[in-house]
């Protein structure tokens, strides 16, 4: 795996596509929502 | 009427202390003790070190928000801890030496029903022969004003480039038993694309160098999330990052020398390297502060009260990597000896690492130090300030909530460059931060996911204003979450 690089296509994907990048804003942010909710530790859950 | 003295203002006790105005009425006193006039959103510091931001950008006063939320703020540094008084002052206190404001040099008697000891590290720096901002060609990002001064180098740098010189640029931690290998890990990121963006990236080899078993590893042992529809290990995704952008990695080293633009090194091979830099950002040692405690006739009790960092109700018992388990961490951050004391974030001493301990061939233990970075500060911030709400208004003696770091979650966003359009980070998600292996036999955590992209700076930068917002207390502060 440490050979691995991107191809144009995933380049232009995670670091130029706007409409991709601003739906995985939106599911970056639920699932940080949905980990603090899970992990906020012990009893309190 | 209760009186709590909260030490530090970082992530771990300005929570604290937000917390507890919110959760115990005006009739109680909550008083803040710390060095710092300001507070300072230290994630950002990459940014101020590359000239993204300013330090105003990422610092606000102190003073007016805790006028304004009826929180006495002392601007002191703690000398020294006496839970349970002395012969002339019946009731426990902490020593402090103002460091700011009118009474700056003055020494105080700061008494307290409950203490909440949130310190943070002491950047030990002495630890490594000539490791120090500003000697040797070295920068540091751990602060505001270190991290201002390391754009300044930088920028000096980038001008020697564009005049045609080719440099040496080393980043990485700058001790075998260094932590925050994350803000090392941005930072290098963060300065090849700042080189990109001036158009010098050619200019310049940019070398890793950490105390880590390998990239990526960061100090909490082997990491696992989902990327691209495949299983990634952390060290999968560090070298794809350095290899994509031509960053060169030294690992498994324990910095123990620096000289002008040289830094001297042993392997767990016990082999002994040297790295040559024009510029070079390692991260110190963090140690405790080396506070003393005394009890009421004077004697030294700092044993009850410390080891490095403050003494919590872990499982100190020194064990083999093979038998740690999730257990062993602690869940209430409270004294076992005075019940009325805490300690959040960093201030509280872990019973381990969370990396597996290595020693070199010839005895020198090459491990980072756990991380704990500000989303487990400030959980623990809070639910140490709620608990010790709770037996205030209860009388209890015992905390109500547990919460270990191993059954907390964390989110790291590790920026890897800036811009609205040109951004990018790296986005981490990791449930627990301590591996319990009896729980996730395969990995010891569960594997979730990890994203690379534009997405991930807007994330970086969203956080960045709204814990801005949060710190400042202003209206619906503790609706955004930890």
């Amino acid at each position: 795996m440490a050979a691995y690089k991107m191809s144009g296509f995933q380049r232009f994907l995670l670091l130029r596509c706007l409409i991709w990048n601003f739906i995985m804003f939106v599911v970056l942010n639920l699932k940080m929502l949905f980990l603090v909710a899970k992990g906020h530790g012990g009893t309190r859950d | 009427m209760a009186k709590v003295v909260v030490l530090g203002s970082g992530f771990a006790g300005h929570t604290a202390a937000a917390y507890l105005r919110k959760n115990l009425g005006k009739e109680h006193e909550i008083v803040v003790v710390t060095p710092n006039s300001k507070f300072q959103y230290i994630p950002s510091n990459i940014w101020i070190g590359t000239g993204k931001m300013t330090p105003r950008q990422t610092t606000f006063p102190l003073a007016p928000v805790y006028k304004r939320k009826n929180i006495t703020f002392k601007q002191a540094k703690v000398l020294t801890f006496h839970p349970e008084g002395d012969k002339e002052l019946d009731k426990p206190y902490v020593l402090v030496e103002y460091t700011g404001g009118n009474k700056q040099g003055e020494k105080e008697k700061v008494t307290y029903d409950y203490l909440i000891n949130a310190t943070g590290p002491k950047l030990d720096f002495a630890a490594t022969e000539g490791l120090f901002p500003g000697k040797n060609k070295t920068v540091s990002v751990c602060s505001f004003d270190h991290a201002e001064h390391a754009w300044k180098e930088l920028k000096a740098l980038i001008d020697r480039m564009k005049k045609g010189e080719h440099v040496k640029i080393v980043i990485g931690t700058g001790h075998a038993n260094a932590t925050c290998q994350g803000a090392a890990f941005e930072y290098i990121l963060n300065v090849d694309d700042t080189l990109r963006k001036h158009g010098v990236r050619d200019k310049a080899d940019i070398t890793w160098i950490s105390n880590e078993y390998h990239v990526g590893e960061f100090g909490m042992n082997e990491m696992y999330f989902k990327f691209g529809g495949k299983v990634w290990s952390g060290q999968d995704l560090a070298e794809f990052l350095f290899e994509d952008r031509g960053i060169k990695y030294i690992t498994q080293a324990g910095i123990y020398k620096v000289e002008d633009g040289v830094a001297y090194y042993e392997n767990l091979h016990g082999e002994q390297g040297k790295v040559e830099f024009d510029f070079g950002m390692l991260i110190p040692k963090f140690s405790g502060h080396g506070f003393k405690a005394y009890d009421k006739e004077g004697n030294d009790i700092t044993d009850k009260l410390f080891k490095a960092f403050m003494i919590v109700d872990a499982d100190y018992t020194p064990k083999p990597y093979e038998e740690w388990s999730a257990k062993d961490w602690p869940e209430t951050y409270q004294n076992p000896t005075y019940p009325n004391i805490f300690a959040a974030g960093i201030a509280f001493h872990p019973p381990h690492t969370i990396s597996q301990p290595r020693v070199s061939k010839t005895g020198k233990n090459i491990t980072p130090a756990p991380p704990r970075t500000g989303m487990p500060s400030g959980i623990i911030g809070r639910l140490v300030a709620e608990n010790v709400a709770h037996m205030i208004k209860t009388g209890s003696k015992t905390p109500k909530e547990k919460g270990s770091m191993a059954n907390m979650g964390a989110g790291c966003v590790a920026s890897t460059g800036y811009g609205f359009f040109t951004g990018s980070a790296v986005v981490m998600m990791l449930y627990p931060i301590v591996p319990d292996f009896d729980k996730y036999p395969k990995y010891g955590r569960e594997v979730k996911s990890a994203y690379y992209g534009l997405a991930g700076h807007w994330m970086k930068k969203m956080l960045h204003h709204l814990f801005i917002y949060k710190n400042k207390l202003k209206f619906g502060w503790s609706l955004i979450p930890e």
